[in-house]
Order: structure tokens, then C-alpha cells, then sequence
């Protein structure tokens, strides 16, 4: 090889760098989001969803997915009027609770991200980091606690291994409650102490100081009951994941592995009977939001777009769509 | 069977200086090459866990099996992409086809909807992987000369630890700018990998192909010559005792979280951390190893920072400079072990089966880690993390003594050089 026919491949190899550059950077360009909407709309331009204030409850809360503007930002519609007019905020996020007056916004950034709650205004009351990519949100129908999920994942060549991190929050006190890792939970009369558990998707109960939860470990998701004041769990039964828990407080939706697919369940809590819900039959990975004591709201994703559905929990009519473009659904009652 | 072949010595370098100088160009293009294309599978490696559960819906049950199925393919391939490589004398193109075939398969990342997609994808990219490592280091070997091939490792591993470091940095960068955008991460991953088979097109030379001596042979005579290499088969031994006791750095990392309880973003620190040390440590190691203590002693070495990283973790690291010395001891054990070893075995295998050897190595050690890391999961779940650590402490404490009487004869001292000067 002469030092001459080197240097032209050197040459070569730079262009090419510097057009792989190029091409990264005009894509990301692309890529980036719009800056945030201006906090005054122009007179005479419309605002992204239609309304320019909070409609009257009940409401339905959810992350807007309709292109422009207000894209990923929270939005609230009339529960009557789903598909109608919808007053879009400027918060963006990826998966939204609210309860009580309050609400809870889970914001990615990077491979992590942050909580924010806010009040009935859309303020924001209280900021806390994320360590990983929000999954799960929930917020008690009285406003006094929040929840969420996120995922943890390890970036090592020789392991792929991830896990979740739950936290509840106290949001009279603004305090995470401790860490659900270190409270006593009994399967049985035993106490559960193995290193590879791992905490996800709390749904509340109106009581005040109960909730319901997936705790995983040995690779099988199982369904806890947890006692906020005395911080002891225990197992209720193998395989649920996700649980949301039906306003009556009698019913637990959940969504459960089949191979490589998650089908939705409902379990009646006192008798502990199951049945899964027979208008849906697709892989649904969601925490499901009851829209009444009878009907299940979940995202997914179609050649369709990214909408809501409605399922019922009783009955074989198919799962239709219950709102466009939109996700993370969460009603104020 | 055979002499010692010495390497052909790439044109235009003279064989007498050793140390930094004397490696040669195409092993910097090789560096090179593994730096762009390790940022590549990095960006992919550090968001797939999320991405294949949060934007494709599979259940922990398919990623585990994604998992399982990558590490079959790369092993098999592995274990034939060095002897194909030997049998058609042209270990550029086979290394070529290897990149080639990750950076298809990152373009695959950007268009695969669902998971039967996905999982074809994963399979390519890991199938490029087990194609290109074996041709690649033979071709690492065939630019240096017995004097310097420690050092040649040394350098190439430094280049291709600093791409480990810097592919999660990147994916980091990419999702800060453009939140949520994975689609981002695989086209910035698809560019990158372009960017590494360009390097290796056009910066690396492929050594003069030798004459073949007699007609082609098969693929299993490639392996059995290479298994009859006088002294290969007791490094292949040592290799595997030590590797069958060796904890992987992710669960390393997971014993060191729990113990220090620090925030588990800082874990990212972690994985930055150890190939940082393994990038700075990488080529004076190869040096060292070349000039003063020989690559057998470095190896052994090694595996002693590794007990060490072992004995801090089972005594409770908890303080800073516990998990600071305990990331930077597993980048010493990196950098003291994983290019020596390819440069001991590289001086025992005669040029015509390098390549075949090289990868039979790889499949063993490979096997053999994932073995114990099953074991140490198992130990670490019905029993607890320092009783784990303690059993494998024993282990590698054993694996260290019998490696250290298997490769007594081995070349393991420096190889003198008559006037060198660097």
C-alpha cells in the first residue's frame, strides 16, 4: 500500500464521517419536538384541541396524540363528548392519572424523566426525577396518594436484564412514601424475602390506606394487597398483572401472559372467580381505566392509530374505538 | 505438527520496534472499525429492554426468550465463522460480511413493526456479531508480529472498550434531544454501523493471501488442526476453568447496587465506568505484557482483579472508593484478560488455522460465562449474594491455580528483542 493511495482512503473514510454526521444531525433536527405552545393563544387561531378551558366534570384526562402542536401534551374531553372538542394543556407527557383535584404526569427524558403533580389548575405542585422510562401512573380518588412505575434497565454488553421501580407518593405531605422493596409482605403465613422481586402498577382503593399491586419474583407476577399505614403486603393470587380497580371496589381488571400475548381478566375479589374479557382479543399491555362498573378504557396501538378503546367486562360484544387519538386515559368522576 | 509460523509482518513495518509504535496501521483501522461499530450495538443494547417491552408489548416472557435466542446464534456462527474465514484464506471479506450484516440488521430495528420481525432482526445483528469477532482478530495477528501481538490486542480492545463507553453516552444524547424517539436511536445505530464497514473497507489491509498448500479441506480438519496445535488445547482449558467461574458485569453491577444502595441511575455510571478503565488500561496492558511480564503472568493477573472485584462486593462495598475500586478493578480484569488471551492463543495457532482456533476459543469461553451466570443467579436466589460470591471466590481461586499450571509452558514470557527502542 503507497502513502498516497492511504491517504486518498483517509480522505475517503472522512467524507464518509462527515456525511453520516449530516445525516444524523438533520434527522434528529427533525426529530426534535416543537418548542412549547406560546401560554396565550393568538386571537382568532384555534387552540390544538378546540377548548380553551376545562370542561365541567366529569371529565376524561388523556395524553393527545392528534398530530401539531399539542402533541403528547395532557388534554381533557367531556366524558360525554369524547370525541368532541377537547382543551389541550401545555404539560406534555407520557402517561397521566388524576384523582381528587390533583393529577400526575410522567415526563421522559432520555432513559429517565420526571413525575409532576399538579392541581386542578394544571400547576405544577411538586416535581421528583425518574430513574428510568415511566410506565405505570395512578393517583387515589381522593388526591391524597399517588403512584408510578418505571423501568429500570442495566446497559451492559454481557446483560440484559431490567427491572421496575414503584413509588407512592404522599401528596398531602409531599414525601415518597419508603421504598415498597423494604415493607414486610407475606405470601401465606411466610414472608417473602427473595433479592429478585420487583414492584408495578398500584391501583388505589377508596378507603384511604389500601391498595392493590403486581409483585413479581421467580418470573411469576402475582397480585398483592398492601396497607398504607401498617406498610405490610400480602399475596392474593399468581399470575395478574397491572390490576385497576372498578369504582364499586368489587372487581379488579388485569391483564395476564398467554405465551407471548396479554389477554384482559377481571377477578371478583370477594369470590376470587375470574373471566376473561371476551370482546377483546388482542394482546392488550395496559393498566386498564374503568369507565363505569361494566366497561373497560385502554390504549393500543392499530393501523388505526394510537386510540382508546372500550371493552365490556361482561359481555361478548367486540372492543370498539372510544376515543381517537389518545392515550393514558384516567376519569374524573 | 507444526513450527511456529511467524506472522507475515504487514509491508512498509519493520518487525524490531515493539511498544506503541510498533502497531501497525491496519490494526488502528481495526480499533477503529470495533469503536464506531460497538457505539452502534450499544445505542441498540441500552434501550432494547425498554423498547421491547414498552413500544412492542412482548411480555418479560419474549424478551427473555429474544435473549436466549441472540446468544444461541452468536454461538453457533462463532464457532464457524473463523474456519470459513481459514478455509477460503480471505478474513477481511468474512469480517466484512459479519459488519455488514449488523448494520443491515440495524436498519431492520427502524422498520420492524412487530415482534416476529423484531426477532429476525435480533437474530441478524447477533449473527453479524458471531461472524466478524474470530476473522477480526485473526486478521489483528496476521498485522503484528509475535513481539508485538499483545500489544496489537491491547490497542484494538482500547479502541473497542471506548465504543462500549460511549454507545449508552450516545443513546442518552439522542433520547435528551429527542425524548421517547427510539426510531432516532436506530437510525443514528444504522449510520454508525455504516460508518464501521466503511472503516474496515477502507482503512484496513487485507494481508497478502499465502498459497494454499494442497487441495481446500473441510471445516471440521480446519477445527481438528487447530485443536492439535501444540499448546492451543491447554490455553482452551485454562481459558475455560477460569471463564466457568466468572460472574457477569451485569450482575456484578446488581450485587454492587444493592450493597452500596445508591439511585439506580447512577447504575449508568457503572457501565460507563468499567469500559472507561478497560480503555485506558487496554494498551499499556499489551505493552506490558509484550515487553516485561508476558502475556501468561497478565492473564493470571487478571483474574486475580477479578477475585479482588469478588472479595470487595462479598465484604460489602459500600463506600465510594469500594464501588470506584470495584469498577475499576473489573476494567483492569477486562483489559488483563480479554485481548492477552487472543494474543496467547494467536501465538500458538499456526497462521492457516488462526481463525478457527480463535473462535472455537470464543464459543468455550462464551458457554462457559453463560453457564455461571445461571449458576450464580441460582446461588445468589436460594441462597444470598456473599455466599454466591464466596463459592465463585473459591472457584476462580482454583480455576487461577490449575490455568497457572496448564499454560507453564506456554510462551508466556516476553519476547526479547534485540535493540528495540520504544
Amino acid at each position: 500500500m503507497t502513502g498516497t493511495a492511504r491517504s486518498g482512503r483517509l480522505v475517503a473514510f472522512a467524507a464518509v464521517v462527515v456525511v453520516a454526521i449530516a445525516i444524523v444531525g438533520v434527522s434528529l433536527w427533525r426529530a426534535r419536538p416543537s418548542a412549547p405552545a406560546a401560554a396565550t393563544t393568538p386571537e382568532g387561531v384555534a387552540p390544538p384541541g378546540g377548548l380553551t378551558s376545562m370542561p365541567p366534570a366529569p371529565v376524561i384526562a388523556v395524553r393527545h396524540l392528534a398530530p401539531g402542536d399539542g402533541w403528547s401534551a395532557l388534554a381533557f374531553a367531556p366524558l360525554a363528548a369524547p370525541e368532541g372538542p377537547r382543551y389541550v394543556t401545555s404539560l406534555r407527557c407520557e402517561r397521566i392519572h388524576v384523582g381528587g383535584g390533583r393529577g400526575l404526569c410522567l415526563q421522559a427524558e432520555g432513559l429517565a424523566g420526571r413525575a409532576l403533580v399538579f392541581d386542578s389548575q394544571q400547576a405544577v405542585q411538586l416535581t421528583v426525577p425518574l430513574t428510568g422510562p415511566p410506565s405505570r401512573a395512578r393517583v387515589s380518588r381522593d388526591g391524597r396518594f399517588a403512584a408510578f412505575t418505571v423501568f429500570e434497565s442495566g446497559h451492559s454488553y454481557a446483560d440484559d436484564t431490567f427491572s421496575t421501580r414503584t413509588t407512592i407518593l404522599d401528596l398531602e405531605r409531599g414525601t415518597p412514601l419508603p421504598d415498597l422493596e423494604t415493607w414486610v409482605t407475606r405470601q401465606g403465613e411466610r414472608r417473602v424475602t427473595r433479592q429478585d422481586i420487583n414492584y408495578w402498577g398500584v391501583t388505589f382503593v377508596p378507603d384511604g390506606r389500601s391498595f392493590y399491586a403486581t409483585l413479581a419474583f421467580g418470573g411469576t407476577p402475582y397480585l398483592v394487597e398492601g396497607d398504607l399505614v401498617s406498610r405490610e403486603m400480602r399475596v392474593l393470587a399468581a399470575k395478574v398483572e397491572c390490576p385497576s380497580l372498578s369504582p364499586d371496589g368489587r372487581r379488579i381488571a388485569f391483564k395476564r401472559a398467554e405465551g407471548l400475548r396479554w389477554r384482559l381478566w377481571v377477578r371478583e375479589l370477594a369470590s376470587g372467580v375470574e373471566h376473561v374479557v371476551g370482546g377483546e382479543t388482542r394482546s392488550i399491555d395496559d393498566q386498564v381505566e374503568w369507565l363505569d362498573d361494566g366497561r373497560l378504557l385502554y390504549q393500543f396501538p392499530s393501523d388505526d392509530g394510537n386510540n382508546l378503546w372500550v371493552a365490556d367486562v361482561d359481555g361478548p360484544a367486540p372492543a370498539r374505538v372510544f376515543m381517537h387519538e389518545a392515550w393514558s386515559p384516567a376519569i374524573l368522576r | 505438527m507444526y513450527e511456529r509460523t511467524p506472522a507475515p509482518t504487514p509491508s512498509g513495518w519493520r518487525a524490531s520496534p515493539t511498544g506503541w509504535r510498533a502497531v501497525s496501521p491496519t490494526v488502528w483501522a481495526l480499533g477503529v472499525t470495533s469503536l464506531v461499530t460497538d457505539i452502534s450495538s450499544e445505542m441498540i443494547t441500552s434501550v432494547l429492554p425498554v423498547y421491547v417491552v414498552l413500544h412492542l408489548h412482548l411480555t418479560p416472557m419474549a424478551f427473555g426468550a429474544v435473549d436466549g435466542l441472540y446468544q444461541v446464534a452468536a454461538a453457533a456462527v462463532r464457532l464457524s465463522s473463523g474456519a470459513v474465514a481459514d478455509r477460503w484464506r480471505h478474513h477481511k471479506a468474512v469480517a466484512a460480511a459479519g459488519y455488514g450484516l449488523s448494520a443491515v440488521a440495524k436498519l431492520g430495528y427502524v422498520v420492524a413493526a412487530s415482534w416476529p420481525w423484531f426477532l429476525a432482526v435480533v437474530t441478524v445483528d447477533r449473527l453479524g456479531k458471531g461472524v466478524r469477532t474470530a476473522p477480526r482478530d485473526a486478521l489483528i495477528a496476521a498485522a503484528s508480529t509475535p513481539q508485538t501481538t499483545a500489544t496489537a490486542f491491547g490497542v484494538h480492545r482500547a479502541l473497542d472498550a471506548a465504543g462500549t463507553a460511549l454507545g449508552p453516552l450516545a443513546t442518552f444524547a439522542l433520547l435528551t434531544i429527542a425524548p421517547g424517539r427510539f426510531d432516532q436511536v436506530f437510525v443514528a445505530s444504522f449510520v454508525a454501523a455504516l460508518v464501521g464497514v466503511a472503516a474496515l473497507l477502507l482503512l484496513v489491509d487485507a494481508p497478502p493471501r499465502s498459497p494454499q498448500d494442497g487441495p481446500p479441506r473441510s471445516l471440521v480438519a480446519h477445527a481438528t488442526e487447530a485443536l492439535a496445535a501444540p499448546g492451543f488445547g491447554r490455553v482452551a482449558v485454562a481459558a475455560l476453568v477460569v471463564s466457568a467461574a466468572t460472574v457477569s458485569d451485569g450482575l456484578l453491577y446488581l450485587v454492587l447496587q444493592q450493597q452500596a444502595a445508591f439511585e439506580p441511575s447512577r447504575v449508568t455510571l457503572l457501565f460507563v465506568g468499567t469500559p472507561l478503565a478497560y480503555f485506558v488500561l487496554a494498551g499499556p496492558f499489551g505493552v506490558l505484557a509484550d515487553r516485561r511480564v508476558g502475556t501468561r503472568t497478565l492473564f493470571l493477573g487478571g483474574h486475580v482483579a477479578l477475585g479482588l472485584v469478588y472479595a470487595l462486593l462479598w465484604g460489602g462495598a459500600s463506600s465510594a472508593v469500594g464501588v470506584i475500586g470495584a469498577v475499576v478493578l473489573l476494567g483492569a480484569y477486562y483489559a488483563a484478560t480479554d485481548g492477552v488471551l487472543a494474543a496467547m492463543a494467536s501465538r500458538v495457532l499456526p497462521e492457516p488455522v488462526r481463525a478457527t482456533g480463535l473462535g472455537l476459543l470464543a464459543t468455550c469461553t462464551t458457554a462457559a460465562r453463560g453457564g455461571a451466570a445461571l449458576a450464580f443467579g441460582a446461588a445468589w436466589t436460594w441462597a444470598s449474594a456473599p455466599t454466591a460470591l464466596a463459592a465463585f471466590g473459591v472457584a476462580l481461586a482454583a480455576g487461577v491455580v490449575a490455568a497457572a499450571w496448564l499454560l507453564r509452558d506456554t510462551p508466556g514470557a516476553p519476547i526479547r528483542v534485540e535493540g528495540g527502542t520504544a
